[in-house]
């Protein structure tokens, strides 16, 4: 597999683990809407999270197997 | 029981529009982010699978999971009858099909949790205002029966 491949799927999956991070982020917290940047915020960290294990599972696995 | 109904409507507006559950129980920013990134995710998927469609043999899971939302179902119908395969030249068609049954999903997830979420605030509201006419019936009853033995 190439590097530019490798990157490409990367990205893809870093967008996919962003936007579902960010959708179960909005639906669980009941904050009002004003305080749209505190939730954003407040998500990142789990943001990270999906993004470091889904890219793990969808490049590094496939890399080693 | 009227609540159940609006309720029962939610879901099945969310289920058939992203996210529009949310506008009926007055949430309107949570409304315009959800539709705008469900469909974000449907559009993504289409362009990165080239407008090609996913039979059931080839993968049931991703097969099933467009199902999950009305208008990313008949979207899909649509554009891919209209728009012919193999225009971008992106090769990732499982990505973008995963895109999709991602979106699916997601959009489950919304309804459900527009169903859950205005269960809750219904329950509170019924179960809140009892409360202060509970408290205020002995004193009402003290007072009727103080009345009659002063007069």
């Amino acid at each position: 597999m190439q590097i530019k491949e490798i990157l490409i799927q990367f990205l893809l999956f870093t967008f996919i683990s962003i936007n579902i991070a960010f959708i179960l982020g909005l639906i669980t917290t009941e904050e009002k809407p004003q305080r749209l940047k505190k939730i954003i915020l407040r998500n990142l960290g789990f943001i990270y999270i999906t993004v470091f294990v889904l890219g793990i599972v969808a490049v590094v696995l496939p890399l080693i197997f | 029981m009227k609540n159940t109904l609006k309720l029962i409507i939610a879901f099945i507006a969310s289920w058939i529009v992203p996210g529009l559950g949310y506008l009926i129980l007055n949430k309107k920013m949570k409304f315009i982010l959800l539709f705008a990134s469900i469909m974000l995710l449907t559009f993504a998927g289409i362009l990165i699978a080239d407008f090609r469609d996913i039979r059931f043999i080839d993968n049931p899971y991703y097969y099933i999971g467009r199902f999950g939302g009305g208008l990313i179902w008949g979207m899909l119908i649509l554009i891919l009858k209209l728009v012919p395969a193999g225009i971008t030249g992106v090769q990732y068609f499982d990505i973008g099909h995963l895109y999709i049954c991602v979106a699916g999903t997601l959009n489950l997830v919304i309804a459900l949790s527009v169903f859950t979420q205005g269960k809750r605030a219904g329950t509170q509201f019924v179960i809140a205002p009892p409360a202060p006419e509970a408290a205020a019936k002995p004193d009402d009853e003290i007072k009727q029966i103080d009345t009659p033995l002063t007069t």
